[in-house]
């Protein structure tokens, strides 16, 4: 693996260490986030 | 999300249900980062001498829909969320709702499976977005080993772990 890739993956890895250490509450928001997104997505393809 | 637990822990004080554990995506998201999820899903147990689980579900229904709440197909809609509720299938999801730790959200408490019963069942249920949970449990370094290992002897999946390992763990040759 290229040195190039291991930062792009170590800088993943921190962005989901950083979320995974949110508050529940914090979580939740963007739970509900994901969740529109992904009816409009799914509402947009049956258009 | 917090109106929908709301009203698991009124069922709860209503007996409806005997307990229950938040499992799935959203019991994982506790432990690990925020994952996209159109439902919630709820392991139930029923009080003591429940008549049947079919007939158990059908008394939900029934208390649910009778205080205004929803069906969509196969799920029932409680504060916005669809939600599914799920009796154990076995004795590992029924340990697993047991076990299960209280936290708070806010100034409401709620149930969920912890980490290590989250990644057995996962194991045992065996799809790739499963696998990609585990691999993301074992990244997080959260799981308590020593407890895990307990969790898959206990319910012989000692196996399907070691072949998991050897599948997702073990370093890549290419």
């Amino acid at each position: 693996m290229s040195e190039w890739m291991k930062r792009i993956l170590d800088s993943k890895r921190t962005f989901r260490s950083k979320l995974a250490s949110l508050p529940f509450e914090e979580k939740i928001k963007l739970l509900e986030m994901m969740r529109s997104r992904a009816l409009e997505i799914q509402t947009a393809k049956r258009i | 999300m917090k109106d929908t637990f709301k009203v698991l822990n009124e069922m709860c004080a209503d007996g409806v249900i005997g307990t229950y554990a938040i499992g799935g995506a959203i019991g994982a998201t506790f432990y690990l980062e925020p994952f996209s999820t159109l439902d919630v899903d709820v392991f139930i147990l029923f009080g003591d001498n429940p008549p049947s689980p079919l007939l158990s579900l059908g008394s939900i229904y029934e208390y649910l829909l009778s205080r205004g709440h929803t069906v969509e197909g196969e799920y029932l809609i409680i504060g916005g969320w669809p939600v599914q509720f799920l009796p154990p299938v076995g004795p590992l999801e029924e340990e697993a709702i047991r076990n299960a730790a209280s936290h708070l959200v806010g100034e409401i408490p709620i149930r969920v499976m912890s980490a290590e019963h989250l990644t057995a069942i996962a194991l045992n249920t065996g799809r790739a977005k499963d696998f990609t949970r585990i691999l993301q449990f074992t990244e997080s370094g959260i799981l308590d080993s020593s407890r895990l290992d307990g969790i898959l002897t206990d319910h012989g999946l000692l196996d399907k772990w070691e072949k998991f390992g050897k599948r997702f763990l073990e370093p890549d040759e290419l």
